[in-house]
């Protein structure tokens, strides 16, 4: 199958000098990212703060411009789009059809305006729908995501987290969308809140025939949704692989370790942990030479401080490690039972 | 693992202990209700809960460390440190002498946000110097030594320059390492972990933990930990208290707690958890429907009544007592009552 | 798209709580802050002062009367007693008689309880224009009886009513702070909104003017700009001519706090937001950024219209600024300027007094507008 988006040697670097004449430093957010999403696939990006995540969505739908390479858009019956080589004007008409839903439900929406001002302004801005049709979609879209009609009149600040959230994603869908891009989607909200929004970007992913690209630093939540998981250290893609086989068997040292640093609410599991985990992220500006990894990596050799490994093809993975056949990685799976069964109290 | 020996005294007793804000414009608000706990020497326990359900003013009451307008309303924290008398904490006045001889002497803290509660002007060593100088009188060659060693202790990679750094200088990790150092210095009975892993990535948060076990066990201290995940809990804890919307909901050992959760909150809040499971297994998420009332609109009842599934009649009218599953694991739902009479009828 | 596709957990099972706009928290804000609201009161009677000056005064202000230099002031009293011993009430002045200072040799005018004008409330007097274009020829008060004398606040050197000049001051003080504070911040929000919100070098040359102006000392650079103004403009002239020097000084505060708002407003989520929606730059300034830091904006030209009146009142007190026969409290206070008038007629300081409150007034209201302006701050 095509994919409905790539990504293609996408570099970003951010350069800025300290006062008029200082010293100019430069932090690559992004090094030579290769990637794609299928139509209605969720892809997960993981990785933990300063790894590039967060760039690459905002790459992707063109809030900043990349350094180099390209992204490209498949729009189902029309020829292929490079989005990077669009100026503003020629961009506009594909921004109905990429989207993004933001982290902060609480800065994400502008204080001044209407619950309904909010979510009619794309349809606004596109000149798609006004007078009562707009109303009547903007009603119909807040349904779908759980904001009752009568509540369109009022601020943002009336307002859960939750709810936040909600109107949030109606924003994004309010366009009807192909792709969407969740940047940490689900982080801020309370447990039990992040389950209803979960489960409502599933619902609605089936309904609209979506294609989600999740970004987030929970393994749990992208266990649970996503199909295909990209993980990402220091702005290098370091595995690329289908779920289940990420965390069943990972083919890079840094996704063992993620996986192992990953809480599990299960105190019998508590034991397993061997403190493989050691060392903290380097900071961005003083990247180390060869694998990006080999400070932290317990399997570190010579030819890992020298020689950067390419992205190649293992089994179902892409994996970025000069040993990745011959490790014998640990997954998340345990054998402890899976899914919870209480007795009703 | 084996139960907590009951005979044993408790380093910490919190009992019935009601804490409420007052405003200048609206009525006072019940952040915390009959509030019982028991934490012994050398162990860990967590307050669990979503925001808002008061596990953090919990724990700063012990600290006597909420805002002027709060009002420990009734009930005591008793605190019995081995080498002491107990005091009854919430008895003190929150500025007292006694009150700041046990803050930073015998009960440490840490916080989610270490740049919060280090100075930015000083450096690492010099702030850690200064607690143990007032703390054990020693010079401050001597102390410099101690701040060393304690951060080595606490995994702090080359600790003798990075005590000459200031906060902003170390990543969020070092920060943290260097606060659990602080709280270290003066070898508390007790330190009360307020989300200390929280704005940490998960490989960090993972060592932070694995420290805070580590240093549990050399120091003996007790630990009184508060977290929004379960995931940490599981990690971490020896007992756990569920909190929601003020209430402690359900109590007990950890095990016990996760493999029989007992109230509809606890087993709602653990359906909630995405579990790390191959794709045949999963289930869909069973969220908790609606959102957190405030605690204006509580219920005199049990807190949860407009959000359980099981919710039945005498839920919003009357608090449920704690009810003894097995051992210490109690859990405050009607339910379980209700249960127990209906057993008790055909036999 | 209907809503009966979506399984029932989706929706929200309870109602939302109605609360009140952001105008309305801010108002509510506002309130709390007591001396803001007191203060409110006084800046609204002083313009509502300068808005009816020709109605409120009840002489023109360069009408003048050799017979009374510096004439004391008189008060206002409401009842007497009558020769009858009955009382009586009505408005009224007392009359002056003059005495001889034998020391110096000079004429002054004493208050005469002997002798009372009545002073009567929407009298008429001679034709004028109300704010310049509405004819009327009713004053709020005057005396009743033509060529009585009323100072209620005493007289100048040239017998002027001073009460009456105060008021009309008040006007061009006032209308000179607000109209320097509209130019200010006509250039303070175009600079200041193109240089936050594009930032770069242009970011970089306007930061480093704003720096150079406000490093010039402002009391000689006044001096020179006034000094440079031709003397045969009329007095129309000058006064505009004033308040652009005013404003030329007086945007750079602004175009920082437009600039501040611009940097902090554009990385917010909700501003990118408009921004991926395809939103042009316009609608993203005007329908998300401006509305976010209006109420900053208004907090921060109240707080800069005081800076305004004072520098036009040294301006004018040092001969600088207006000219007569314009008059404002800066060229009242050009009255005041040598000792001895001040020893003889001290009722001609209270134009000071009119600055203290107005400048102590716009502060305080401008303080309690900018804790309101942010009713989430806190």
């Amino acid at each position: 199958m095509t994919a409905l988006l790539s990504v293609e040697n996408v570099s970003k670097t951010f350069s800025f000098r300290s006062g008029w004449f200082g010293p100019l430093t430069t932090l690559d957010a992004l090094c030579d990212v290769t990637l794609s999403v299928a139509p209605g696939e969720t892809l997960a990006v993981v990785g933990e703060s300063g790894c590039g995540k967060t760039t690459l969505g905002r790459s992707i739908v063109r809030a900043q411009p990349v350094t180099a390479g390209k992204v490209t858009y498949r729009p189902p019956g029309h020829d292929p789009v490079e989005l990077t080589a669009l100026d503003k004007r020629a961009m506009k008409p594909w921004r109905r059809d990429i989207r993004m839903i933001f982290q902060d439900p609480m800065s994400s929406l502008n204080p001044h305006m209407r619950v309904f001002d909010i979510v009619a302004e794309p349809l606004r801005i596109h000149r798609l729908a006004r007078g009562q049709e707009l109303e009547e979609r903007v009603a119909g879209v807040l349904e779908k995501v759980g904001i009752p009609r009568d509540a369109m009149g009022r601020y943002p600040h009336a307002f859960s987290g939750g709810q936040r959230q909600r109107i949030g994603i109606a924003r994004a869908l309010v366009l009807d969308p192909k792709l969407v891009i969740a940047d940490e989607a689900v982080s801020a909200l309370d447990v039990s809140i992040q389950a209803q929004v979960l489960n409502l970007l599933e619902d609605l992913k089936d309904e609209f025939g979506l294609t989600y690209i999740f970004i987030s630093h929970d393994l749990g939540v992208v266990n649970y949704i996503a199909d295909r998981v990209v993980v990402m250290y220091l702005g290098h893609v370091v595995e690329n692989a289908p779920t289940e086989a990420l965390f069943e068997r990972p083919r890079h040292p840094y996704t063992e370790i993620l996986l192992e640093a990953l809480p599990i609410a299960d105190p019998a599991r508590r034991m397993r942990r061997a403190k493989t985990v050691r060392g903290e992220i380097p900071y961005l500006g003083s990247r180390p030479t060869g694998c990006p990894f080999h400070t932290r990596c317990r399997f570190a050799e010579d030819r890992c401080r020298t020689e950067k490994p390419a992205l190649r093809k293992v089994g179902e993975t892409e994996v970025a490690c000069h040993f990745a056949e011959t490790l014998e990685l640990k997954g998340a799976y345990g054998d402890a039972p899976a899914t919870r069964t209480f007795a009703k109290a | 693992m084996p139960p907590t020996p009951m005979a044993d005294k408790p380093l910490l007793k919190i009992e019935d202990v009601e804490i409420a804000f007052s405003s200048p414009d609206e009525a006072d608000i019940v952040a915390v209700r009959q509030v019982d706990l028991s934490l012994y020497p050398g162990k860990t326990l967590c307050l669990v809960g979503e925001s808002g359900c008061g596990k953090s003013v919990t724990a700063r009451a012990v600290l006597r460390l909420n805002d002027q307008n709060s009002l420990i309303r009734c009930g005591r924290i008793r605190f019995s440190p081995s080498d002491g008398e107990t005091v009854d904490i919430a008895a003190l006045k929150p500025d007292s002498l006694a009150m700041r001889k046990i803050r930073g002497n015998q009960i440490s803290m840490i916080f989610q946000e270490p740049m919060s509660s280090l100075s930015p002007v000083h450096t690492v060593g010099d702030q850690i110097d200064e607690m143990i100088m007032l703390h054990e009188g020693l010079k401050p060659k001597d102390a410099r030594e101690r701040t060393v060693a304690l951060l080595d202790q606490v995994g702090v990679p080359g600790p003798r320059e990075r005590a000459n750094s200031y906060p902003f200088q170390l990543s969020g990790g070092l920060r943290q390492r260097a606060m659990i150092a602080m709280a270290l210095a003066c070898k508390p009975n007790l330190l009360i972990a307020d989300e200390p892993t929280t704005a940490l990535d998960v490989t960090t948060q993972a060592q932070i933990l694995d420290l805070l076990k580590e240093l549990q066990e050399e120091y003996g201290m007790a630990m009184l930990f508060i977290t929004h995940d379960l995931g940490v809990v599981a990690e971490i804890a020896d007992e756990v208290a569920v909190m929601y919307l003020g209430d402690v909901v359900e109590q007990g050992n950890v095990f016990d707690v996760f493999r029989a959760p007992s109230h509809p909150y606890t087993q709602a809040l653990m359906r909630s958890i995405p579990t790390i499971a191959r794709k045949k297994e999963r289930q869909r998420l069973s969220p908790i429907k609606g959102t957190v009332p405030s605690a204006k609109d509580r219920p005199e009842g049990c807190a949860f009544t407009s959000r359980c599934p099981y919710a039945f009649e005498p839920c919003a009218g009357m608090m449920p007592g704690r009810t003894s599953v097995s051992g210490n694991h109690v859990a405050r739902c009607h339910l379980l009552t209700e249960n127990a009479r209906k057993a008790e009828v055909p036999a | 798209m209907t809503a009966e596709t979506l399984p029932r957990e989706h929706v929200l099972p309870e109602a939302v709580p109605v609360r009140e706009s952001q105008a309305g928290l801010m108002w509510r804000r506002f309130r709390q802050h007591r001396l803001a609201v007191w203060s409110l009161w006084i800046v609204a009677a002083f313009y509502f002062v300068a808005l009816f000056a020709e109605f409120l005064a009840p002489f023109e202000p360069s009408a003048y009367n050799p017979r009374y230099t510096y004439a004391a002031p008189q008060g206002l009293h409401f009842s007497y007693t009558d020769e009858e011993g009955s009382w009586r009430f009505g408005p009224y002045v007392y009359g002056y008689k003059v005495e001889i200072d034998q020391a110096a040799m000079r004429r002054t005018f004493v208050v005469d309880k002997e002798v009372r004008h009545p002073v009567g409330f929407f009298v008429e007097t001679k034709p004028y224009h109300l704010l310049g274009i509405i004819p009327m020829n009713v004053k709020l008060f005057g005396p009743t009886e033509p060529r009585a004398p009323l100072y209620i606040l005493g007289a100048d050197r040239l017998g002027r009513d001073l009460l009456s000049r105060l008021i009309h001051g008040t006007r061009i003080s006032l209308s000179i702070g607000l109209i320097g504070v509209v130019l200010s911040l006509f250039f303070g929000v175009i600079i200041g909104g193109f240089s936050g919100y594009y930032g770069g070098w242009f970011d970089s040359v306007v930061q480093r003017v704003i720096e150079f102006i406000r490093s010039l000392p402002t009391i000689p650079l006044w001096l020179g700009l006034a000094a440079a103004l031709p003397r045969d403009w009329s007095s129309l002239q000058i006064y505009f001519a004033i308040t652009v020097i005013l404003s030329l000084i007086g945007w750079t505060e602004l175009a920082r706090v437009v600039r501040g708002r611009f940097l902090a407003l554009r990385t917010e989520d909700f501003v990118t937001a408009a921004r991926l929606d395809g939103a042009s730059d316009w609608r993203v300034i005007t329908r998300h950024m401006v509305p976010n830091f209006m109420s900053h904006i208004i907090a921060a030209t109240t707080l800069a219209i005081p800076g305004m009146i004072l520098a036009e009142t040294a301006l004018s007190f040092l001969g600088l600024g207006l000219q007569a026969p314009i008059v404002s409290w800066g060229t009242l206070l050009q009255e005041a300027q040598n000792i001895r008038t001040l020893a003889s007629a001290p009722w001609l300081l209270l134009p000071g007094v009119a600055v203290v409150v107005a400048i102590l007034a716009l502060n305080f209201l401008g303080d309690g507008l900018r804790d309101a302006a942010d009713p989430y701050g806190r």
